[in-house]
């Protein structure tokens, strides 16, 4: 199951998209995957984007928090981005309010919480 | 009773509770406007009583509008609201929360004397969001986060302005 997530390299910070449910083996693997390619890659920030999970149960929560914390460990930010109003609303509703993790719209403004920024050709935004 | 003035009673009586299912959809229509101040500004003024059944509808309408517009800051307004009660502060707690998941911050604005006074008796916590007492204050703290702010025009701006308009 290793692997089925992949994790994306830019400089310092690492992204990761979630396009399949997370479950039992999947995000143990997930968490691991993540753990190493920090430790690997010396990364300063995470950015894990979950704009393509539409539902997203207390244990998947549990995971991507518990994820974030142990980045934290190892002295990299986690930002947990666009996730869908349906998900908030549920996760408020059982009482998950992620306390601890940092949130961002999407992947740009993800980057702006780390203190990353886009770059364009024109030097744009 | 006979057959003929019990269908007219029945249907006397599905007419007009078919006028108050319309009613009651058109109200909750009208009591949650969303609106664009700016680019990633967005701001909810409440007005009226809010039961439970509004305030979840309130708190989808945020969340959906946060995500279509990729709003920053949602400004919420309750200097229409009269009574703010452990319910009520509640569901903006809850709604403060969904919307930081999401990426956004929420301002609460237009808070009276009153509102402020009962919010502290009731031991409610709402910490987890700014809270102002006027929706002008909101809009500039709205903008100052998103790195903007008001300023007046600089004469020779507005000159130049008036004599364009003139010539």
């Amino acid at each position: 199951m290793a692997g089925a997530i992949p994790i994306l390299r830019a400089g310092n910070t690492l992204l990761t998209t979630v396009h399949i449910e997370l479950h039992d083996a999947i995000a143990e693997a997930f968490q691991g995957d993540v753990l190493t390619a920090i430790e690997k890659n010396r990364a300063t920030g995470l950015v894990i984007d979950i704009s393509a999970l539409d539902t997203v149960d207390s244990y998947v929560a549990r995971i991507l928090a518990e994820t974030g914390r142990m980045a934290k460990l190892m002295g990299t930010q986690t930002v947990l981005v666009g996730m869908q109003p349906e998900v908030a609303a549920t996760l408020v509703r059982m009482g998950f309010s992620m306390e601890g993790i940092r949130t961002a719209l999407n992947f740009e403004d993800g980057l702006a919480v780390l203190g990353q920024r886009l770059v364009t050709i024109d030097g744009g935004r | 009773m006979r057959f003929d003035e019990a269908l007219a009673i029945d249907t006397y009586i599905a007419a007009n509770l078919e006028t108050i299912g319309r009613h009651q959809a058109a109200v909750r229509e009208l009591s949650t406007p969303v609106i664009r101040v700016q680019d990633g500004i967005l701001l909810l003024p409440l007005v009226g009583t809010i039961d439970s059944h509004r305030a979840q509808q309130v708190m989808e309408n945020v969340l959906l509008r946060i995500t279509e517009d990729q709003a920053k800051c949602i400004i919420i307004d309750i200097a229409g609201v009269p009574v703010v009660d452990t319910k009520v502060a509640d569901s903006l707690v809850k709604t403060t929360a969904a919307a930081r998941l999401l990426g956004s911050q929420t301002i609460l604005t237009g808070i009276s004397a009153q509102v402020a006074r009962t919010i502290i008796q009731l031991g409610v916590d709402i910490s987890t969001m700014h809270t102002l007492s006027r929706l002008s204050d909101g809009i500039e703290l709205a903008l100052s986060i998103m790195g903007k702010t008001i300023a007046p025009k600089s004469p020779a701006h507005s000159t130049s302005a008036i004599s364009a308009k003139q010539g």
